[in-house]
């Protein structure tokens, strides 16, 4: 058990004090003397206002001789005593002379019902009166202990009112979500609850979706804040899209960050890839302050949001994608039947008596026609259904791209004079060579010619340009046909989608091509991209393919080693930094077979990183890669190489091949350069040529 | 006969056209609805067999530029690889037959003649 004097040093001495009043001074401060000297905080009052005071402002006992007890100190202290808490009833220790006992018992009713009064004999006896303070304090303390108890009570009540609120405010918002309201409902229902769950002056969500390429504003305020919505102006809604692109969480704002609508709690409202599209917002509720229970219940109702904006837009882009499909079904119906009523037309025409040789003729050629043209579709439909169950593969090899654009191109020469378009090629001069499938390089230059020229009129104007640009083989093809509209842009390399699904025919074909080209460059490690200026003014599509590093097919690497010219480059620590994955592998690889430790890392930061943990004899870079290049990474070794203790020699593998690169290259502090792509015992030998340095 | 054959694919065109010739129809053909209103404004014809999914003006293009037209004399068959949503949007009082691709040869001749025999002696 504890005693009292440990409980004191635990509670604040104030609400334990023992408050004395005694006419005369000595009598007070003889008593305050003894009860300090036990331990006790004793004060002597001068007067019944003073002693009524320290008992409002917290005390263990009053200590009061019946001398004191006036009339009017009676009636000043039985008001105060009225105005105690429920709990509270101070211990009233009243000193009176052994003789007067009985007539000051009854005059001290006057101290009200509220008096919890001890009459204590005088004289005292030291000991008496101490034992009595400490039952008189005990008393009190348990008076507090069923304050605090009440309190917390009291606290436990109001926190299970607040999460009934919250709780039936959420669930209210999910079942918001879940029903078939509009999201702009959805949104103000959510809205509503925020500002009533938390009790908040006002709420807001503000955000930003995309719907149909275009984008609109949503507003919700919170019921009976409607008016706010006229004070938002441009600064407003610039503060708002800068709120938005800062915070990740929900967060505490500066008062009157906003003009107008001193919003202080903003929760983000998240879109695909945690993009934040919104806000959902909290004004500052009368004389109080969020907690942090306000800020879980707003974080979750900005989930709730960012749920039901993310399902409308999944609603939107299904019923999208399934319309598309309808029609891409009654596309393909049409595209099917058309080739069968020419091929089963001719066929009956060859059946009739007497047909004459010039219609025979005709016939086995547009039977021919159709067919091939059928042919194609079903080649196309097979080539997309394996995209989809992504069993398409290609067979990867180096193949050089100039031939594969002039063959192709000239497979289309008769096509277009037919239709007096002219096509216009520029392609580029030096040597460049891709890691890729010959044929699915064929059908991907094949399916962009044929689609430029699909859509250009008669007498218009295709071209066709081949390039290097750093280490990458760009294909732009253009044509001054119909353009593509801002809206359809994003799609057009999407399956099942036509430039339009109105009965004017654009041209035979069911679309599919631009999406196996998307998907073969992919798989090239490329990447397809379109750009037109609208309706009637073009487009230009985009191939860009990473050019091959070492001239050899990932099915010799095995019979490198057997090459008699080939030599071993066993134990040669080699890092290779190429910013395309397929390029960097493939030189690891190769160097790997010939004996080299090797390893790859795509940038000149993981190279930097790399080399504090691989002790590399020789480095071989890329020279053209985003953000730091191959001088960039010079410039770098030769600020660690004090630090790592030693020089590496390096070596440039680049894509780059002018006179004034190589000049400028080798300047920079490389020691060797070569150019992709290079022949595995070239790569090689270099390599054995600079270890021995 | 004068006979009008509007079809953007070459085999049908061909077909259809060879096939009114051999009647010993006086037959001109048309790639796309443009070419066909085109040869609509410089000839009279009895007849014209008409897709309607094509590219730059499509078959409803042509039907509508006919109803302006008010021709009474010309008979209209549309034949279509379309899907029978599309089919019924065909105006009726525009057309006397439609036929669905792939079609027999016999079926259109009868369809024609059908037409013809439909005219109203007036």
């Amino acid at each position: 058990m504890t005693t009292l004097m440990e409980q004191n040093v635990e509670t604040s001495t104030r609400p334990l004090r023992v408050l004395l009043l005694a006419p005369t001074g000595r009598d007070a401060s003889t008593m305050a003397g003894i009860l300090s000297r036990a331990g006790f905080t004793a004060e002597a009052c001068a007067s019944a206002e003073e002693l009524c005071r320290g008992i409002n402002e917290g005390a263990g006992v009053a200590v009061v001789t019946a001398e004191a007890l006036t009339p009017p100190a009676m009636r000043r202290i039985s008001a105060t005593l009225a105005t105690q808490p429920p709990w509270s009833e101070i211990p009233l220790m009243i000193f009176v002379a052994a003789p007067d006992m009985d007539r000051a018992a009854r005059s001290f009713e006057g101290l009200g019902p509220r008096a919890y009064v001890t009459l204590v004999d005088r004289p005292i006896h030291v000991k008496t009166l101490l034992s009595s303070m400490r039952t008189a304090l005990r008393s009190r303390l348990r008076q507090y202990d069923i304050r605090d108890l009440l309190a917390e009570q009291q606290k436990l009540l109001e926190n299970e009112r607040a999460s009934t609120l919250r709780l039936s405010g959420l669930a209210e918002a999910s079942l918001a979500i879940a029903s078939a309201l509009s999201l702009d409902d959805v949104l103000q229902m959510i809205t509503d609850q925020a500002a009533k769950v938390i009790n908040s002056r006002f709420a807001m969500i503000w955000l930003k979706v995309e719907e149909n390429a275009q984008t609109r504003t949503i507003w919700a305020i919170s019921a009976g804040a409607e008016g706010t919505r006229d004070v938002v102006d441009d600064a407003t809604v610039a503060a708002l899209d800068e709120i938005a692109a800062t915070i990740k969480s929900t967060v505490l704002l500066p008062r009157k960050k906003l003009a107008g609508l001193d919003a202080m709690l903003a929760a983000p409202l998240l879109e695909r890839e945690g993009r934040t599209a919104g806000l959902l917002m909290l004004a500052e509720r009368p004389n109080a302050v969020f907690t942090t229970d306000d800020e879980a219940v707003l974080t979750q109702l900005a989930q709730m949001a960012s749920v039901a904006v993310q399902n409308a837009r999944l609603y939107r882009e299904a019923q999208d994608a399934n319309r598309a499909k309808d029609d891409f079904l009654a596309t393909l119906a049409h595209e099917l039947r058309t080739p069968m009523t020419g091929i089963l037309g001719w066929v009956q025409m060859l059946k009739i008596d007497g047909v004459a040789q010039n219609d025979v003729d005709t016939a086995i050629e547009m039977i021919e026609g159709s067919t091939r043209v059928q042919a194609r579709l079903v080649e196309d439909l097979l080539d997309v259904s394996r995209i989809i169950a992504g069993k398409l593969r290609v067979d990867l090899a180096p193949v050089e791209l100039r031939p594969v654009v002039e063959a192709v191109v000239e497979m289309f020469h008769a096509r277009a004079a037919e239709r007096r378009i002219t096509i216009e090629t520029k392609l580029e001069e030096r040597p460049l060579s891709v890691y890729g499938d010959e044929t699915r390089l064929h059908q991907i230059v094949w399916n962009l010619l044929s689609n430029a020229l699909k859509f250009t009129p008669e007498g218009g104007r295709v071209s066709v340009a081949l390039q290097l640009s750093g280490s990458k083989g760009v294909l732009r093809v253009s044509d001054s046909g119909q353009g593509i509209s801002p809206e359809f842009l994003p799609y057009v390399f999407d399956r099942f989608r036509q430039f339009d699904n109105s009965t004017v025919r654009q041209q035979a074909g069911l679309g599919l091509g631009l999406a196996i080209v998307r998907h073969l460059v992919t798989l090239h490690g490329g990447q397809a991209d379109v750009a037109s200026d609208g309706i009637g003014k073009g487009s230009t599509f985009t191939i860009t393919l990473p050019v091959l590093a070492v001239r050899v097919a990932r099915a010799e690497l095995p019979q490198l080693l057997t090459k008699p010219e080939m030599p071993r480059l066993d134990g040669i620590r080699i890092l290779i930094v190429d910013d395309d994955d397929e390029a960097g592998k493939l030189v690891a690889l190769v160097l790997n077979q010939l004996g080299a430790e090797a390893r790859e890392v795509m940038s000149v930061a993981d190279a930097v990183k790399e080399l504090r943990r691989f002790e590399a004899d020789i480095v071989v870079s890329d020279i053209a890669m985003p953000g730091e290049d191959g001088y960039a990474l010079m410039r770098k070794l030769r600020e660690i190489e004090p630090q790592l203790g030693r020089q590496i020699p390096t070596m440039a593998l680049t894509a780059y091949g002018r006179p004034q690169d190589r000049t400028r290259i080798l300047a920079s502090g490389f020691q060797k350069y070569i150019q992709k792509p290079v022949e595995p015992v070239e790569l090689a030998r270099a390599i054995a040529e600079l270890a021995r340095v | 006969m004068n006979v009008l054959v509007v079809d953007d694919d070459v085999a049908i065109r061909t077909l259809v056209s060879r096939l009114f010739a051999r009647r010993g129809d006086n037959v001109q053909s048309a790639a796309d609805g443009e070419a066909a209103i085109a040869c609509l404004e410089h000839y009279e014809f009895d007849l014209v067999v008409l897709d309607l999914m094509m590219p730059r003006t499509d078959g409803f293009g042509v039907l509508s530029y006919l109803e302006r037209r008010k021709d009474p004399k010309v008979r209209v068959i549309v034949m279509t690889a379309a899907v029978p949503a599309l089919v019924q949007r065909v105006p009726e009082n525009l057309v006397a037959g439609v036929i669905a691709k792939p079609f027999d040869l016999a079926a259109l001749l009868a369809l024609v003649d059908e037409a013809f025999l439909a005219v109203p002696l007036a």
